[in-house]
């Protein structure tokens, strides 16, 4: 007996305004608002960070164990076992992360400042100190295009 | 297509701005304003963010699940809950009469009962377990926790993005340790980065974590109960042991200065002038967590707090033949031991019965200094019964426990050694029982448990039918004694020469290796 074949059909072009029209709306209202934490208080079970408070996310391991670090502009620090990867793959439909480098993933809504020299750095609101080479070249003509809107 | 995702997204960001009336007719808000709702008889309390008394409207909680899905999840058959205001999960400890399953938690009730039994706290367990799903939330704008029921926690996971509620996942292989011993590494992060010589942080970090300085009211949110307002004291021990040890570690807490007793006072002083949850008699219970962390977990060691052995002065290493270790049961036997050790240059132990752990912990490593990785041969001189047998298993077990080789175990007091009059009038009953058939009777003061062990150790460790003696009696029945050879019924020529021998041959074993 001769098996049916079922394709599925290709979407339709989408029309450049409405997938912008989309993008602006997901701006304002992003599908993912927080994000689980480790909890700052052993009371917890886990701790949700609003991710609109987030400057940006990286990997540490100065306290004996390799993490995934999420800074907040207040300057409070918040882990998640998460590798980054992990991390970068829940908020790829996030408007305003954006991945850097292999160790950044950066809240474009944050950034403040930056400068490109031999090092890429970057400024963030609420954070006095800069994050030294924060964009790769790998990742830069994604961060300039990003800026440039 | 995007048509209609750009429709719904329309349509979501313009859900926030819908209105809803008070059923009084005095209050009109927005959706955006609404932390919680809470359902009841007839109508249904809005919780609006940062006002501490709800807002009761008309339309029934069903009906407001349907309305503001997307925005809201329902959390419980009562409750609806603003999902991107929640900012914390907690654990949920359910009161018992509490109608609609809400919990009054925040800051935990003035004079909670503070008592439980070993029954408690296998409830707790069986509860913990069946309820894992169930939590409560924490929600921006609002004082008070909303409960999540098992029934609805599938669709509060998928809303807040995690796998489970009680623990967050992936965790760290040492936390997830921790946290099935019901252990808190309180402050960790802290403690690994500080410095121990820096008065003032130190005095920071102690403030904010000693355990033994929490409030009662702060102790109930880390070592409650489940299902009950009551705290886990074995738990709450438990976490004050190992924040004890932590802290000796990293060298912010002295060591004891005294015995195991002298920490239990430093612990129950602490604990009466900050929340008095402990009595003095549980000083029991603090001896058993201390065993079982130790002997069973084997998390660390007695060693490890700076308790001083009691048997410090029974016991010396060798200078000649430190991996030669005589191990007397004892302590009248103590002159003799320390002169022959010190004949044969050996070390030698004096055990006073079933040998302490910390005593081995010591003496393990006192051993190790002067030995290194070869193995030890062990010399024991204990009775000839179960006990003394229970003796040489627990020192040579002690001791491999804590790392070293034990080459070879060598009885200095066995059957052999004693000639039939010596044997016949040395000999005490260790167990009577009584024997029908396959039927036996422990008889008084004897145990089963102690029959059993004696029989064992007739047939597997000495086999000398001198030791076994069978009497008839009525019935078809039998009485049977099973006897045991005091140590100190030994020549002691005889066990000087055993001995004297035994570590010249470890000499020439060793030579050859």
């Amino acid at each position: 007996m001769a098996s049916k074949r079922v394709t599925k059909k290709a979407p339709a072009a989408e029309s450049p305004i409405l997938v912008k029209i989309l993008e602006r709306l997901q701006s304002i209202d992003p599908p993912i608002k927080r994000f689980p934490v480790l909890p700052p208080d052993p009371a917890m079970a886990f701790f949700l960070l609003a991710l609109c408070e987030v400057c940006y996310i990286t990997t540490r391991s100065d306290a004996g164990r390799a993490e995934t670090a999420l800074v907040t502009s207040s300057g409070a620090t918040f882990y998640t076992n998460l590798g980054l990867d992990a991390v970068a793959k829940r908020l790829k439909d996030h408007p305003h992360f954006l991945r850097t480098s292999r160790f950044y993933i950066v809240n474009m809504a944050k950034v403040q400042g930056y400068r490109i020299s031999n090092a890429r750095d970057l400024w963030f609101d609420g954070l006095d100190k800069p994050v030294v080479n924060a964009v790769t070249a790998t990742y830069l003509p994604a961060f300039e295009a990003w800026l440039s809107g | 297509m995007s048509g209609d995702i750009i429709a719904g997204a329309v349509d979501r960001l313009a859900l926030w701005d819908r209105h809803f009336v008070a059923k009084d007719g005095r209050r009109v808000f927005r959706v955006r304003e609404v932390a919680a709702f809470q359902g009841g008889k007839g109508s249904t309390l809005a919780w609006l963010a940062g006002e501490p008394a709800p807002v009761e409207i008309a339309t029934p909680i069903e009906v407001l699940a349907r309305q503001l899905s997307g925005h809201f999840t329902r959390t419980h058959r009562y409750h609806l809950v603003a999902t991107d205001r929640v900012r914390a999960v907690f654990n949920r400890y359910p009161d018992s009469g509490s109608a609609s399953g809400r919990e009054e938690t925040a800051g935990g009730p003035a004079s909670p009962p503070i008592e439980e039994s070993e029954a408690d706290l296998k409830a707790d367990e069986v509860l913990r377990r069946a309820a894992i799903d169930e939590c409560e939330l924490e929600v921006e704008g609002s004082a008070r926790r909303v409960p999540v029921s098992a029934l609805y926690a599938k669709s509060v996971k998928k809303a807040l993005g995690v796998t489970a509620l009680h623990v967050l996942l992936p965790e760290h292989v040492d936390d997830r340790k921790l946290r099935l011993y019901g252990l808190i590494d309180f402050g960790w992060r802290e403690l690994y980065r500080l410095d121990a010589t820096d008065g003032a942080a130190v005095a920071a970090f102690r403030a904010a974590w000693d355990i033994r300085k929490f409030s009662r009211a702060r102790m109930l949110t880390y070592f409650r109960q489940f299902g009950v307002n009551r705290l886990n004291k074995r738990r709450l021990m438990k976490n004050i042991v190992y924040q004890l040890w932590r802290w000796i570690r990293k060298g912010i807490e002295e060591p004891s200065d005294g015995n195991i007793r002298s920490m239990w006072y430093r612990i129950k002083g602490a604990l009466s002038h900050h929340s008095d949850v402990l009595d003095p008699g549980d000083v029991d219970l603090y001896y058993d967590v201390l065993r079982e962390m130790i002997e069973d977990r084997r998390l660390f060691r007695y060693k490890d707090f700076g308790f001083m052995d009691m048997s410090e002065p029974y016991r010396a290493v060798g200078a000649k033949r430190p991996e030669v270790v005589l191990a007397v049961e004892k302590l009248g036997q103590f002159h003799f031991a320390r002169t022959l050790a010190g004949m044969a240059g050996a070390s030698f132990i004096c055990l006073k019965g079933e040998p302490a752990v910390i005593s081995i912990e010591y003496f393990t490593d006192e051993l190790r200094a002067a030995v290194g990785e070869r193995p030890v041969t062990v010399f024991f001189m204990t009775d000839l019964d179960p006990a003394g047998a229970s003796i040489q298993r627990s020192l040579t077990e002690g001791l491999k426990k804590q790392g070293l080789t034990v080459g070879r175990v060598v009885r200095l007091v066995e059957p052999s050694i004693f000639a039939d009059d010596v044997a016949m009038f040395s000999k005490y009953p260790v167990v009577r029982f009584e024997v029908k058939g396959t039927q036996i009777k422990p008889l008084k003061p004897a145990r089963m448990s102690q029959v059993t062990k004696a029989r064992d150790w007739l047939a597997n460790d000495v086999q000398d039918p001198r030791l076994y003696t069978e009497q008839a009696a009525e019935g078809g029945r039998k009485i049977v004694t099973i006897w045991g050879i005091e140590s100190d019924a030994a020549d002691r020529d005889e066990v000087r020469r055993r001995f004297l021998e035994g570590a010249a041959r470890v000499d020439r074993r060793n030579r050859r290796a």
